[in-house]
């Protein structure tokens, strides 16, 4: 199993740099992705007034959220949802459990959900006993391969067509084979077989409308539809920040998430779950409990600077545009949710102790910034966070250069000298080792622009 | 004017679209091409009657089966309440129609719709579902058929919704 930690970030982005395969993968994955968002983007005549509205709803709903939820709940259950609370992940794994443990279940089937992957739902259930099915076609391929998603909305986009096919023939006898629709296919008749015999569906949830009670999912495989179709008890799990306050703000989201993610106009399904069925004879699960997690959310909540990280509608825009990301994938971040916003959310949900590195895995270039549907200002986060960390890290020797240069840049003379310095000991010293084992460093003029300007 | 829109939309995302006057004779001659041994329909009343009419040669006939019978069938065959011509969407809502698994399970679905429920925009749309009444328990938007690109991001249609997806807009309704 690789597992890797945030905590060594460094080590992990290093041996994912010397991974071949892995970097072709990705140059592929985050170049498409990137080139399709931007066509979809510009297909859009008011694209930059809809990622204003979609971020105002966002304000809107975060500076209301205790209401918000409260609406959603009340509507919910007045069309026969439960709606739990869980404080954190153990809580929210333990109501799910129980739920169910308590029905008898067996076979649980699942559609992805990032914020399932944040509890480590599966573990929880494993260890009580019950068999866990990933359907979507990525989640299903890592979870045979016991591994964890790399991708937000690509779970598998590290592993090779090959790499899938010995997968496959080692868990589930299939004939060796390259082919990707023989692949898919293998994966829909295994998995047809569980749907069929799950007595409970596991979904997550993009959009939660307060004035409805409506949870709202995407998807293009069709997965999702089986889960909360088939199975007779249909658990959701969501963060509380999916709220939305009116059923018309989907028009907003639905038109940035799918564009912003894969670059399609429309996913293949968005499902519209409202309560439970009406009469028993209708088609559905009987039962729907809807988990909202907290889990470290209203932390972010009250901060008044990282608050906006909660407006993330997870479409992984970021990722594909970061060029830390393209080269290292998302596993070496050793969290759940890896690339840019994930440096921003991770060391605010998991602590910044474990995940100090994280917010340096940037190089502030402003490329999220600019193709985040929600305008979420993520290099400004990284800043503060950075902010958070330096005083804690900080050596003697780093704060003493920064006293000496911040008096050489006070004084005129001071900095005259220090220029005349600096030519000479670029010749004699290698300096900045790191910076230049990868290239070469320019000589700097022989005559400072000072001096040129005096000349003329 | 929106039928055209939304055949074109229909077909740029891999699905079959139909727009006819004749709606018996479009369903019929699909399931000449197809000839499938077992047919899947909701229990909708004109999808009913529909079948009366073209009177296939089958195996089985089943109604809105439940999820444990739909399975074994190869084709589903519903209406639709609403589209949407930008994007090619089908709009299923369970208050109207048993449709939510015979959509879903076989793999291939045909749906017949009227060409005056067609909305322009995805906004119209949502829009409409929210006029004057509460949202159904299950309303679904179906664009195309099932499609997937988590190997190697080639894309794959047909993983685990249907891999076919017809739609007959009947010009006269």
């Amino acid at each position: 199993m690789n597992r890797l930690s945030s905590e060594t970030f460094r080590e992990n982005a290093r041996a994912a740099l010397a991974d071949v395969q892995l970097r072709g993968a990705l140059k592929n994955a985050t170049s498409l992705f990137g080139e399709r968002r931007k066509e979809a983007a510009a297909s859009l005549p008011n694209w930059e007034e809809l990622r204003t509205q979609a971020r105002a709803i966002k304000d809107e709903a975060l500076s209301h959220l205790d209401q918000y939820l409260e609406e959603f709940k009340r509507n919910a259950e007045g069309r026969g949802a439960v709606v739990h609370r869980a404080r954190d992940a153990a809580e929210a794994n333990a109501i799910i459990t129980k739920l169910a443990i308590d029905r008898h279940a067996k076979i649980v089937v699942k559609s992805k959900s990032m914020t399932t992957e944040e509890t480590h739902l599966n573990t929880a259930l494993e260890a009580a006993g019950l068999q866990v099915v990933e359907t979507d076609l990525g989640e299903y391929i890592i979870q045979l391969a016991n591994e964890t998603p790399s991708h937000i909305i690509a779970p598998a986009i590290h592993k090779t067509r090959r790499q899938v096919a010995e997968l496959f023939t080692a868990e589930l006898g299939m004939p060796p084979t390259d082919d990707v629709a023989q692949l898919t296919s293998t994966a829909r008749a295994t998995l047809r077989d569980r749907f069929a015999s799950a007595d409970v569906g596991i979904s997550g949830v993009n959009f939660a409308v307060a004035e409805t009670g409506t949870i709202v999912i995407i998807e293009n495989e069709g997965n999702i539809r089986l889960t909360t179709s088939l199975p007779r008890i249909h658990l959701a799990v969501m963060g509380i920040e999916k709220v939305v306050p009116r059923f018309a703000d989907l028009d907003v989201f639905l038109k940035l998430l799918p564009r912003s993610g894969t670059g399609q106009r429309l996913t293949t399904y968005q499902s519209f779950i409202t309560g439970t069925k009406r009469e028993a004879t209708d088609e559905g699960p009987e039962e729907l409990h809807i988990v909202l997690l907290d889990n470290g959310r209203s932390r972010m909540l009250a901060h008044p600077v990282t608050r906006q990280s909660l407006a993330c509608i997870r479409c992984g825009a970021c990722l594909n545009s970061c060029p830390v990301y393209q080269q290292i994938g998302g596993h070496a971040y050793g969290s759940v949710y890896p690339g840019p916003i994930g440096a921003v959310i991770t060391p605010q949900l998991m602590g910044i102790e474990k995940s100090s590195q994280l917010p340096y895995a940037s190089s502030l270039c402003g490329a999220c910034r600019d193709v985040c549907p929600v305008k979420i200002d993520i290099p400004q986060l990284l800043l503060h966070l950075r902010g958070e960390i330096a005083p804690r890290q900080g050596s003697v020797a780093e704060r003493v250069a920064f006293k000496i240069w911040a008096r050489v840049m006070m004084s005129p003379a001071l900095y005259r000298m220090s220029s005349v310095a600096g030519r000479i000991m670029q010749r004699v010293m290698p300096l900045s080792r790191a910076w230049t084992n990868g290239r070469d460093l320019r000589p700097i003029e022989s005559r400072s622009f000072r001096d040129q300007w005096k000349d003329e | 004017m929106n039928s055209a829109d939304f055949k074109e939309s229909v077909e740029s995302v891999d699905g079959h679209c139909i727009v006819t006057t004749d709606v018996t004779d479009a369903l019929q001659r699909i399931l000449t091409d197809l000839k499938p041994q077992r047919i899947a329909i909701s229990d909708d009343v004109r999808v009913r009657h529909l079948l009366h009419d073209v009177n296939p040669e089958v195996e089985e006939l089943g109604v809105a089966p439940n999820a444990h019978d739909i399975f074994r069938f190869d084709v589903g065959i519903t209406s639709a309440q609403a589209a949407i011509a930008e994007t090619g969407t089908l709009v299923l809502d369970s208050a109207s129609e048993r449709h939510r698994l015979v959509s879903l399970v076989p793999p291939v679905h045909i749906a017949i719709v009227n060409a005056s429920t067609i909305c322009d925009t995805l906004s119209d749309a949502l829009a409409l579902l929210r006029k004057d009444k509460e949202i159904s328990p299950a309303v679904t938007f179906i664009t195309g058929p099932s499609r997937t690109a988590d190997i190697e991001l080639t894309l794959a249609i047909g993983v685990h919704g249907p891999q076919e997806l017809y739609v007959i807009v009947d010009a006269t309704g």
